[in-house]
């Protein structure tokens, strides 16, 4: 019994313990195969810099089956990260009917030519939505920009005159607009060893939408002499641009150990 | 001696495999950020040119409202003295409908 204990008998209790592990694993898992999957490790995946491919587009769509309409937006990549910046505008009022759908499109490239063989080989799940979660469109500490103009002349952000931002127009803005849920569409491209991925956010509630008519020119507390100025217009509108920030993980578990639940 | 100096390099080298295998899980995952622009229009109520009749016009409204107070109490007695008769009639007529249902 002593003997059981020496360096031997440790080494062979080790090998036990890690074999019923795996077995264990495997038994809950429901896969016998798990074991060798698991050994393949996971894939390297980069996003490609949009200068070499011109797969990339986000676009806004007014439910399922509306018309879709391309969008400007400034694209950066830092490898694992892909940042887009100055979307938009997009009118608010593309909100009210609470289907509004945000689409980008985007390419990735395995970092070595076996993951992505191995990609198309395990495309079982390819081309098929898979949701992701939701998250919400909430308002980033970016200074808004807002404009009153009278259809000649235009007052606001960028005025020497005004040295901040009013108020009231902080107050219009809504601090959220809602959740949207995630979809993720991958498809592998094997013939130039890329992958395209498509992601949809999916408005799930309407906002509040701002009453009309409630702004008064006085709520913006602007220097007596632009005062003077603005008020001896008529038909004045004011025009507010807030930024909305989110962050979406790109999922490739179906690529990688495990794959899909099916 | 020797043993505990095997056990502190066995006990870094698993604090580093950790660290390096969770780093390298949390690293290589692909995001992307985003930021979206909204904007919207409203109109805007110039109430700055409104600002001096309007002060004008409040004080015709005080007047107006004074003479509405002096009407509205004559009003209010000949709807008291209506009070007075039409319940009467409607109650009258109330019962009379009653009384030709029933």
């Amino acid at each position: 019994m002593h003997k059981l204990f020496n360096k031997t008998g440790l080494v062979l209790l080790s090998v036990a313990l890690l074999g019923l592990l795996g077995t264990s694993y495997a038994g809950y898992t429901g896969e016998l195969s798990a074991d060798t999957e698991l050994s393949t490790g996971s894939m390297d995946f980069e996003f490609i810099d949009m200068e070499v491919n011109e797969d990339f587009l986000i676009c806004i769509q007014k439910g399922e089956n509306g018309n879709i309409q391309d969008i400007c937006a400034d694209i950066d990549y830092d490898g694992k990260l892909l940042s887009v910046t100055d979307m938009g505008p997009i009118d608010m009022s593309w909100l009210e009917d609470g289907d509004l759908r945000i689409i980008i499109r985007y390419a990735i490239k395995a970092s070595n030519e076996h993951s992505i063989m191995k990609a198309a080989a395990t495309g079982k799940n390819e081309g098929a939505t898979r949701y992701i979660g939701s998250i919400p469109l909430e308002r980033i500490s970016r200074t808004p920009r807002w404009y009153i103009e009278n259809g000649q002349d235009i007052w606001g952000s960028g005025d020497d005159e005004i040295d901040s931002v009013p108020q009231i127009v902080y107050s219009l803005l809504p601090e959220t607009l809602g959740d949207f849920e995630i979809y993720q569409v991958l498809t592998a491209k094997a013939e130039d060893d890329g992958m395209q991925g498509i992601i949809i956010l999916v408005q799930t509630e309407v906002p509040v939408i701002i009453p009309e008519g409630q702004v008064t020119l006085s709520q913006f507390y602007l220097p007596e002499e632009l005062l003077q100025e603005i008020s001896a217009s008529k038909d004045l509108v004011l025009s507010v641009h807030g930024c909305y920030g989110f962050e979406i993980p790109i999922n490739l578990d179906q690529f990688n150990a495990g794959g899909w639940p099916l | 001696m020797k043993g505990k100096v095997l056990l502190l390099i066995a006990t870094t080298a698993l604090t580093l495999l950790i660290l390096t295998t969770s780093y390298g899980y949390w690293t290589d995952h692909l995001s992307i950020v985003g930021e979206a622009g909204f904007e919207f229009r409203l109109p805007v109520i110039n109430d700055i040119t409104i600002e001096d009749q309007s002060h004008d016009e409040a004080s015709d409204d005080i007047e107006r409202s004074g003479a509405l107070s002096d009407k509205t109490t004559v009003t209010t007695e000949e709807d008291s003295e209506q009070q007075g008769t039409i319940p009467e009639g409607s109650e009258e007529q109330g019962v009379d409908e009653s009384t030709e249902f029933q």
